[in-house]
C-alpha cells in the first residue's frame, strides 16, 4: 500500500515525480467518476484535468483523518457538478423540470450488467436525473445535501431521484432480459 | 430493505469502474500546476521587491535627515569660510557695500538651502520659496534668481553633479509597468479556476460521505472565529523630527535661524547653537499575542496587546557621574541626576523606550492562493510609553542626562506591512514579513519644543493557531 503520508508531503514540497504517482494512483477510478456525470469520455476526461489541478491546489487542506481516496472523489464530485452547471450543452437539461415519466414497479432487479454497461445506463438518463441518481446512490449524498448543492428542494430532490431510480430499473430489466418487471411511459 | 438492496448493488458495481485516462490529461495537469507555482513566485517576488522598495526608501529617506544635517552643517562653515574671504578680497579690491555682502550672505543661505533641498525636502524648499520670494545673487556673478528651479539648474551646472534624480523615478515606474505587463500576461495565459469553483473546492470538507469515513477537514466555519496566535517583530528603529513633507515648512526657517546665530559677522559657531540631542537609528523588537477575525473572503481584522521595544543612539560629550541637582527652566522642575554628559559627540548614548500597544489593524489579501495568503495590513496602534530611558538636552546647564518627564505616555502609531505565508497547515500558519510603524504623536512633550516621532522597520512574523 502506498505511504499516502510521504506522497502528500512530496506532492506539497512541488515534486513532480510524486505528483505524478498521486495521479497515476488515483486518475482511473477517478476517471470513473467523471464518467458517470457526463455524455462523453472526453467530458469525463475535462473534468479529470481539472479537478487534479484542484487537488493538488488545495492539498494542504487535506486533513489526512480520513481517506485520501475519498477526499479526491469529493473534489472530482463537486468539479463535475460545476463543470455541468458551467458547460452549455448540460444546462437546459438541468433544469429539473416535472417529468411525466412514473414506474409502476419498484422491485429490484437482478443486476447482471457489469459495471461498465451499468454506467453507461446511467449515462443515458437525462442529465438531471442523471446527477441526483450519482449523488444519491453512489455517492451517498442524501436529499437534503443534494438539495443545498444543485439549488433545489430537498423534495425535488428526492422526486427526481425515485423517477430517475425507476427509469434505470426499467431499462436494467430490459437489458438483463427480465421480462417481469414492465416500466412505461404513464 | 428493497431500496438499500437496489442502491448498494449498484455501489458495489460502480465501484469497480476504472478507465485509463488519456496522456494528454497529466501533461495538461502538469502545465497548469507549473503555470499556478510560476504565477504565485511571480506575485511573492513582486510584493517583496515593491515593499523592500518602499520600505527602503522610506528608511533612507527618515534616518538620512541627521546625515544629512551634519552635511549640511559643515557645508554652512564651508560656503560660509568662504564667502567671509571673498567678502574681504571683494571690499578690499572693489569697495563692496554692506548691501552687497549682505545679498552675498543671503546667497549663501540660499545655497545650503538648495543643498538641503536636493538631498531631500525638494517640497517643503519649494513651499517656503514661493512664501517668500527672495531675490537671489549667487556670489561672484552677480547673476539674480528669484526662481528656485533655476537655482538648482545652475548650481547643478557649476557642480557637475545632480543629487535629485528624477530618472530614478522614472526608472522605478517603469519597472513597476513592466512588472505589471508582466503579470497580466501570465495573468492571461494561466486559465483561472472560476470564482464559484474555488469556493467549492474551499467547502469541500463541509460536505460528508455517506459512502465513505472521510472526515470533513473542518466542520467550524472558520472563516468566522477568532483565531489567536503571537507575533515577534525584529529590526531597526529611529527617533526622527518629522515626516518633512507633513511637516510645518517654517520649521525649517527656524532650523536655519538657529544655525546663524550671528549672521550678521558671518560666522557660524556649531557649538554655541542650541544644545539638540542627534538620534542614529538603533535596534528593536516586539513580542505580542494576537487575535484575527475573517470579515470577509480578503478582509480580515486583528488585534492583540504589544510589547514594543525601540531604541536609538545619541552622540554626546563626556560622561560625568557626579551627583547633581539640575533645575530646568523649559520643564520647570528641579532634577537629581547620578550621571550627566555634557556637550560634544565622543560617547554614545542609547536611548531606550519601552511601549506597550494595542495595535488595531485591517488585513488585505493580495492574492487568491489559499495555500500561501499575502496580507497587505494597515492599522493604527495606540499605547502607552511604559518606560524609558532617552537623554534630554537642558540648554541652560549645557548638559544632557535622563529625564523622564520630557516625554508623553500616550503614543498613537501607524502600521503598514506585508504578511507572506511561510507555511500553513491545518493547526497553524506561520507568516513573515516587512512591518514599519510610525509615531504620529510626538512624544516630546510641547514644551520642549523639539518634535521627537518613533519609526521602526524590520521583520515580523506571526503564528496563528487555528
Amino acid at each position: 500500500m502506498t505511504d499516502h503520508v510521504a506522497l502528500i508531503k512530496n506532492c506539497l514540497k512541488g515534486k513532480s515525480s510524486a505528483q505524478k504517482q498521486l495521479y497515476e494512483e488515483f486518475a482511473p477510478a477517478m476517471l470513473g467518476v467523471c464518467y458517470r456525470y457526463t455524455k462523453s469520455l472526453h467530458d469525463a476526461e475535462d473534468i479529470l484535468q481539472e479537478g487534479f489541478v484542484r487537488v493538488f491546489k488545495f492539498l494542504h487542506q487535506y486533513n489526512r483523518e480520513g481517506e485520501l481516496g475519498a477526499w479526491i472523489r469529493k473534489i472530482m464530485v463537486n468539479t463535475a457538478l460545476n463543470y455541468l452547471k458551467k458547460s452549455q450543452k448540460y444546462q437546459h437539461e438541468l433544469l429539473f423540470d416535472k417529468s411525466e415519466m412514473v414506474a409502476i414497479s419498484t422491485e429490484t432487479p437482478l443486476i447482471i450488467l457489469n459495471a461498465k454497461e451499468l454506467a453507461e445506463l446511467i449515462r443515458q438518463l437525462p442529465t438531471g436525473y442523471q446527477v441526483i441518481f450519482n449523488l444519491y446512490a453512489v455517492e451517498g449524498f442524501s436529499h437534503a445535501e443534494i438539495g443545498q448543492m444543485l439549488g433545489i428542494s430537498e423534495n425535488t430532490s428526492r422526486s427526481q431521484y425515485m423517477r430517475a431510480r425507476h427509469l434505470l430499473i426499467s431499462w436494467i430489466t430490459n437489458t438483463s432480459g427480465n421480462k417481469n418487471m414492465v416500466y412505461a411511459r404513464k | 430493505m428493497q431500496e438499500n438492496e437496489f442502491e448498494n448493488s449498484i455501489r458495489k458495481k460502480l465501484d469497480d469502474l476504472q478507465f485509463v485516462p488519456n496522456e494528454a490529461v497529466w501533461k495538461q495537469v502538469h502545465a497548469r500546476i507549473e503555470k499556478d507555482k510560476r504565477k504565485r513566485r511571480f506575485v511573492i517576488l513582486f510584493w517583496l521587491m515593491a515593499f523592500l522598495l518602499a520600505g527602503g526608501g522610506a528608511i533612507l529617506y527618515f534616518s538620512g535627515t541627521e546625515d544629512s544635517n551634519n552635511a549640511e552643517l559643515a557645508q554652512t562653515e564651508y560656503h560660509t569660510r568662504n564667502n567671509e574671504k571673498e567678502n574681504k578680497r571683494e571690499s578690499a579690491k572693489n569697495d563692496t557695500n554692506i548691501d552687497e555682502k549682505k545679498t552675498n550672505d543671503r546667497s549663501s543661505i540660499l545655497e545650503i538651502t538648495a543643498s538641503k533641498t536636493l538631498k531631500g525636502d525638494r517640497r517643503a524648499f519649494r513651499k517656503t520659496f514661493s512664501q517668500s520670494p527672495l531675490k537671489t545673487v549667487i556670489p561672484g556673478t552677480g547673476i539674480a534668481y528669484n526662481d528656485e528651479q533655476e537655482l538648482v539648474k545652475k548650481q547643478q551646472e557649476e557642480s557637475g553633479t545632480n543629487t535629485f534624480n528624477p530618472p530614478t523615478k522614472v526608472t522605478t515606474e517603469d519597472t513597476v509597468d513592466q512588472v505589471a505587463t508582466e503579470k497580466t500576461t501570465i495573468d492571461s495565459a494561466v486559465k483561472p479556476l472560476p470564482e464559484q469553483e474555488i469556493k467549492t473546492a474551499a467547502t469541500d470538507t463541509s460536505v460528508s460521505l455517506a459512502t465513505n469515513n472521510n472526515v470533513p477537514a473542518s466542520k467550524k466555519p472558520a472563516n468566522k472565529q477568532w483565531t489567536f496566535g503571537v507575533s515577534v517583530f525584529a529590526g531597526i528603529s529611529d527617533n526622527i523630527s518629522s515626516i518633512k513633507i507633513l511637516g510645518n515648512n517654517n520649521n525649517m526657517l527656524a532650523d536655519y535661524a538657529n544655525a546663524f546665530p550671528s549672521q550678521g559677522t558671518g560666522g557660524l559657531n556649531n557649538s554655541i547653537g542650541n544644545l539638540k540631542l542627534k538620534y542614529k537609528r538603533g535596534f528593536s523588537y516586539s513580542l505580542g499575542a494576537t487575535a484575527t477575525k475573517q470579515l470577509s473572503k480578503r478582509f480580515s481584522f486583528s488585534t492583540g496587546i504589544e510589547y514594543l521595544y525601540l531604541s536609538s543612539v545619541s552622540k554626546v560629550g563626556n560622561k560625568s557621574t557626579t551627583q547633581a541637582s539640575i533645575y530646568d527652566s523649559t520643564l520647570n522642575k528641579s532634577s537629581e541626576v547620578k550621571e550627566y554628559f555634557g556637550a560634544g559627540e565622543t560617547v554614545s548614548f542609547v536611548n531606550k523606550y519601552h511601549l506597550v500597544q494595542i495595535p488595531l489593524s485591517v488585513n488585505f489579501q493580495l492574492n487568491k492562493s489559499v495555500l500561501r495568503p499575502i496580507l497587505f495590513n494597515i492599522g493604527l496602534s495606540p499605547g502607552w510609553l511604559v518606560g524609558s530611558k532617552a537623554l534630554y538636552a537642558n540648554n541652560k546647564e549645557r548638559m544632557y542626562y535622563e529625564e523622564d518627564e520630557q516625554l508623553k505616555k500616550f503614543v498613537l502609531s501607524g502600521q503598514l506591512g506585508l504578511q507572506f505565508t511561510v507555511a500553513n497547515s491545518s493547526r497553524y500558519r506561520f507568516t513573515a514579513g516587512p512591518a514599519l510603524q510610525y509615531s504620529f504623536t510626538d512624544i516630546a512633550k510641547p514644551v520642549i519644543q523639539s518634535e521627537q516621532h518613533l519609526i521602526s522597520a524590520g521583520i515580523k512574523t506571526n503564528i496563528t493557531i487555528k
